[in-house]
């Protein structure tokens, strides 16, 4: 066998090994976006089952604000759906989030409420929640980040190209739940 | 923005010195001073005993030096015998030095941050809790520490104290010959405290040489040794992911500890000494330790301790358990963990 094909050979041999690990390395992104979106679920689930107990405690005390209960327990039903989109998932996930504070605020205003051990246990359960929802949603970004950057940057771009791979969008805070929760707006609906 | 801990500490400290230490470290000069003057007059003999051999040696040209040797030699001797001796007399009185030094200096100082902390200098963190900490895997042979203070800051348990740990370890030189040599671990400022959050995994935070965050990431488990604890996490701070390198067991509970508000404290306390810092978030505990190169809270026999930038470092170092605790918010309990 010549020089020359022993060359050609294996240059065709190391680019396979690159083509093979970039391939790799795009799917390795894509399964962790998943996992992170996995664990935002499970704690975006966790959240769901505490609110029927949440309602339940606050309205027998807050009887200015059926409206925003009724919200939240609307929203609840439509995000426990399991044919929902991810997207629609992210979207539920903000409204209830948004109602959520402005339950907490309306709260303030009721001490007996404030001083109910039921309602303490709660608060401090919810508040768990939330942390590690915001951890998850964090986790989850940064894994968007990767695979984001791997569909983009060359020399990776020409796979994922093939794969038809395309980026994902990061979880962004809307703007709506940017500005500070105004309690009277809330309770307009 | 970083907050100026420097600046109110020297403040407080200058009132404490006023007001109760001023005395106790006039008393201790003396003390101090006394210990000093032996070791310079035995410097001063040793040089003596130097300068006499070379007046010798240059007086008598090479053949007569064995004609005076025996003054030579007692020009030698005389003065190291008396250089060790005066040397002895020093040593003798420096853990007594030591000793008050931490009971009227350290001791109030530690008091002054908080009265019902506990101060004991001969104590330290057990060997136990170090190993807990996963934060050094090397093995060692030896494990010394002292100056240990225990209390609360508010609802959060804590207990600090200097350690030292390492081993003697044997080798052989470039020449054959068999010698030993320490190689230590870790040596600085060792803190626990319970953590306000339920923990399921484990979490590092490292900035240090390549030598110890090797260590500290080394997996020690029967399964996974040879292998790195957990997977880095790159987190959003520019700053704290340049300064500290994240592995953690989970992803999503490294950010559930790592919030924004806890990697800029972390930076400020980073800050404060610009040394080495491990920590490890587990089993519902923070552990961190900051190396130092230098004894903590030993006083110098070179300088005086009537000295404010002195004692304002120690008071920094005191003070460090309470800022901790203050600058991790961790008497904030609002999550399921009471």
């Amino acid at each position: 066998m010549s020089t020359l094909t022993i060359i050609i050979i294996a240059a065709v041999v190391v680019l396979a090994l690159i083509i093979m690990s970039m391939y790799n390395g795009l799917i390795r992104k894509k399964n962790e976006v998943q996992n992170a979106f996995g664990g935002m679920d499970v704690q975006l689930k966790k959240r769901h089952d505490l609110i029927p107990n949440l309602i339940s405690t606050v309205k027998q005390f807050m009887t200015h604000e059926r409206d925003l209960l009724t919200k939240v327990t609307e929203l609840r039903s439509q995000a426990i759906n399991p044919d929902l989109s991810s997207d629609a998932k992210v979207d539920l996930d903000n409204q209830i989030s948004g109602a959520m504070k402005g339950i907490m605020v309306a709260v303030e205003g009721y001490p007996d409420l404030k001083a109910n051990t039921n309602f303490l246990n709660l608060q401090r359960t919810m508040n768990e929640v939330e942390s590690q929802i915001s951890a998850a949603r964090r986790a989850y970004n940064a894994a968007v980040t990767d695979f984001n950057n791997g569909v983009q940057m060359f020399p990776s771009s020409i796979i994922a190209g093939m794969m038809k791979l395309q980026t994902k969008k990061v979880f962004e805070i809307p703007e709506v739940q940017r500005e500070n929760v105004n309690a009277k707006e809330l309770f307009k609906n | 923005m970083q907050r100026n801990f420097l600046k109110t500490k020297t403040m407080n400290i200058e009132e404490l010195f006023e007001k109760s230490l001023k005395k106790q470290l006039q008393h201790l000069e003396t003390k101090r001073k006394t210990i000093f003057i032996f070791y310079i007059i035995a410097i001063a003999v040793f040089l003596g005993g130097i300068a006499s051999m070379v007046y010798y040696f240059g007086t008598y040209p090479g053949a007569e030096v064995k004609d005076h040797a025996g003054k030579i030699i007692l020009s030698l001797i005389g003065p190291v015998i008396l250089g060790a001796y005066l040397i002895n007399l020093g040593n003798k009185r420096v853990p007594a030095y030591k000793k008050v030094y931490k009971k009227e200096v350290v001791e109030k100082i530690a008091h002054s941050i908080d009265p019902s902390w506990e101060y004991d200098s001969k104590a330290h963190v057990t060997e136990e809790v170090y190993f807990e900490s996963r934060l050094f895997n090397k093995s060692f042979t030896h494990f010394y520490g002292d100056d240990k203070v225990s209390g609360r800051v508010g609802k959060t348990v804590f207990e600090s104290s200097e350690l030292h740990t390492g081993s003697f370890q044997n080798y052989t030189d470039s020449d054959g010959d068999s010698k030993t040599k320490w190689v230590g671990v870790f040596k600085g400022y060792f803190f626990h405290a319970d953590f306000n959050k339920q923990l399921e995994g484990e979490t590092y935070v490292v900035n240090g040489d390549l030598e110890s965050t090797a260590d500290t990431f080394q997996s020690t488990s029967s399964n996974t040794r040879g292998k790195k604890k957990g997977t880095n996490v790159a987190l959003e701070n520019k700053e704290f992911a340049k300064t500290f390198m994240v592995r953690s067991t989970s992803q999503t509970e490294a950010r559930y500890i790592l919030t924004p508000k806890l990697m800029e404290s972390l930076l400020d306390i980073y800050k404060v000494f610009k040394q080495p810092m491990h920590m490890s978030f587990l089993d519902g505990k923070v552990y961190l330790a900051i190396l130092f190169y230098s004894d903590l809270f030993e006083p110098s026999i070179w300088k005086s301790g009537v000295n404010i930038k002195e004692l304002n470092k120690l008071y920094q170092l005191l003070n460090l358990n309470k800022t901790i605790i203050e600058e991790l918010d961790l008497n904030t309990r609002i999550w399921t963990k009471d």
